[in-house]
């Protein structure tokens, strides 16, 4: 009867650290280091940003709900919003080789352009490492880091999760939310939140 | 097109003798392409369904929207979980008729980790109740319009909308004749989760873990409860993650991490819990904190 108890007790406890261990990317805890390259060529760390904002958008240019944001131009718009007060706005797309969104350097370029996308790179994970430590599962999936490292947002872009493009007028956006809290020395009200989208073709 | 191409292709690998990898890879490529056909193309059929074969003034019946995928292929539940989107129906009825809310059948789970998301394949019917009003004006046929717009998947997704009508007799005398889908009507009946009260349910949250505990009626044995997989009707409260049970005495319990966001929990919990072998039930308690 005392051995089950304590086994019953063991148990509990295995069973909560297991939970706990399930976090990747823990908001109000420093965001977990990476380095990637972008389409351009150029490597990118996230210990080489520390100082700045960042914002890590993962992106399949082919799902609806990403194709929602950019032909709406709502992307562009947030991006270009925060890269001029000196965010670095890191795009990042995790398909694997043969999956949907995966496409080589030069064409990403093209699409860059064709998407006219603000953003201050778009980086390539092909083997879905960052996606992964990072625990994105949706496209988009955003995070927020703060100048000292740290994750101060992580979730949907805003609260309407549908791919219909009149939804974006009138939705709350929480990337918005949180940078304008942080920048101006807030707590950030709503720091994570269930993203929606596509899932990610690791 | 490409698809056609794709399987013209493949009939010429079994014909041949001697494929080199390449042209394999190619054609897997080109069948990986061939799923990302257009919103117009895209696979899966609608159909705006009744029970009965004319309408009563007054007499509820009940209406639905019959969604058909080919193989591995799904759409979503009320939450669709990590990834797409529940379909959402707009009903466009004759005036003074009200729709009931959509009643969802149990769901099950698509785990492509670490995506778990919530859905239906094959065939799922999501229908309400309808209720004309008493005083329907005597027209000779009413015309019953949905519009749906839903999201197909198979790793893509495609979105779909369509717009569907249904044109129905008006009948004074009772009774109400049962329509040629009634039967799935009644087939879709099993499919909804039930209220059980030789369960009983409770759930609390603590630390940024929500616990839901269940003590089963005699007669539901362990390894099927180990097996129940929970699915919070609630978005944004919890992360999905595949079920694991923790047992005492009387009851086990789910643990499931919280999302954390600084939101208020909500006063109940709701949800469907799948038993394998056995029904699934309604979850609809308290939530402690």
């Amino acid at each position: 009867m005392k051995a089950g108890l304590w086994l019953a007790m063991a148990s509990l406890i295995v069973g909560w650290a297991a939970v706990v261990d399930a976090q990747e990317a823990t908001i109000g805890q420093p965001a977990p280091d990476f380095a990637l390259t972008d389409t351009m060529g150029q490597a990118h760390t996230l210990s080489g940003l520390k100082g700045k904002y960042v914002v890590l958008e993962w992106t399949n240019y082919d799902c609806p709900f990403v194709k929602k944001h950019y032909r709406t131009g709502n992307m562009q718009k947030l991006q270009k919003k925060y890269v001029e007060k000196g965010v670095v706005w890191l795009s990042i797309n995790s398909s694997a080789p043969g999956k949907q969104g995966h496409y080589p350097p030069e064409q990403w370029n093209e699409s860059i352009k064709e998407h006219s996308s603000a953003s201050t790179a778009v980086l390539l994970d092909p083997d879905g490492k960052v996606g992964k430590l990072y625990g994105a599962k949706t496209t988009p999936h955003m995070f927020v880091i703060n100048p000292e490292g740290v994750l101060v947002y992580k979730g949907a872009i805003d609260d309407k999760p549908s791919f219909d493009a009149e939804t974006v007028k009138t939705a709350t956006n929480y990337v918005e939310l949180a940078l304008d809290a942080a920048m101006a020395g807030k707590p950030v009200a709503t720091p994570e939140t269930q993203a929606y989208g596509c899932s990610v073709k690791y | 097109m490409l698809e056609k191409l794709a399987v013209t292709l493949y009939g010429s690998v079994k014909m041949g003798v001697i494929m080199g990898k390449a042209v394999i890879w190619t054609l897997v490529m080109l069948i990986g392409a061939s799923v990302q056909v257009r919103a117009d193309e895209a696979p899966g059929t609608a159909e705006l369904v009744v029970d009965v074969e004319s309408i009563q003034p007054g007499v509820p019946f009940r209406a639905g929207v019959l969604l058909r995928l080919p193989d591995h292929w799904h759409t979503y539940w009320r939450n669709a979980g990590d990834s797409g989107m529940p379909p959402e129906i707009t009903w466009q009825l004759p005036e003074g008729f009200a729709a009931g809310p959509i009643l969802w059948p149990a769901p099950k789970t698509f785990d492509e980790p670490p995506v778990m998301s919530f859905g239906y394949d094959r065939e799922v019917l999501l229908s309400c109740e309808i209720r004309p009003p008493e005083d329907s004006p005597a027209a000779a046929t009413y015309i019953l319009e949905a519009k749906l717009v839903w999201l197909v998947c198979r790793e893509v997704c495609i979105p779909k909308t369509n717009r569907l009508r249904l044109t129905l007799p008006a009948q004074v005398e009772p009774p109400a004749k049962a329509s040629r889908w009634a039967e799935l009507f009644a087939r879709a009946k099993q499919t909804f989760p039930v209220r059980d009260d030789a369960w009983t349910f409770r759930a609390r949250v603590n630390q940024g873990v929500l616990s839901l505990c269940a003590t089963p009626p005699p007669g539901v044995s362990a390894g099927d409860l180990a097996r129940a997989v929970f699915y919070p009707v609630q978005p944004n409260l919890v992360a999905y993650e595949p079920p694991a049970w923790e047992w005492s005495e009387t009851e086990s319990c789910l643990r499931m991490k919280r999302i954390s966001g600084n939101k208020p929990l909500p006063d109940r919990l709701e949800g469907v819990l799948v038993v394998p072998r056995g029904k699934a039930l309604e979850v609809n308690i308290t939530l402690e904190k």
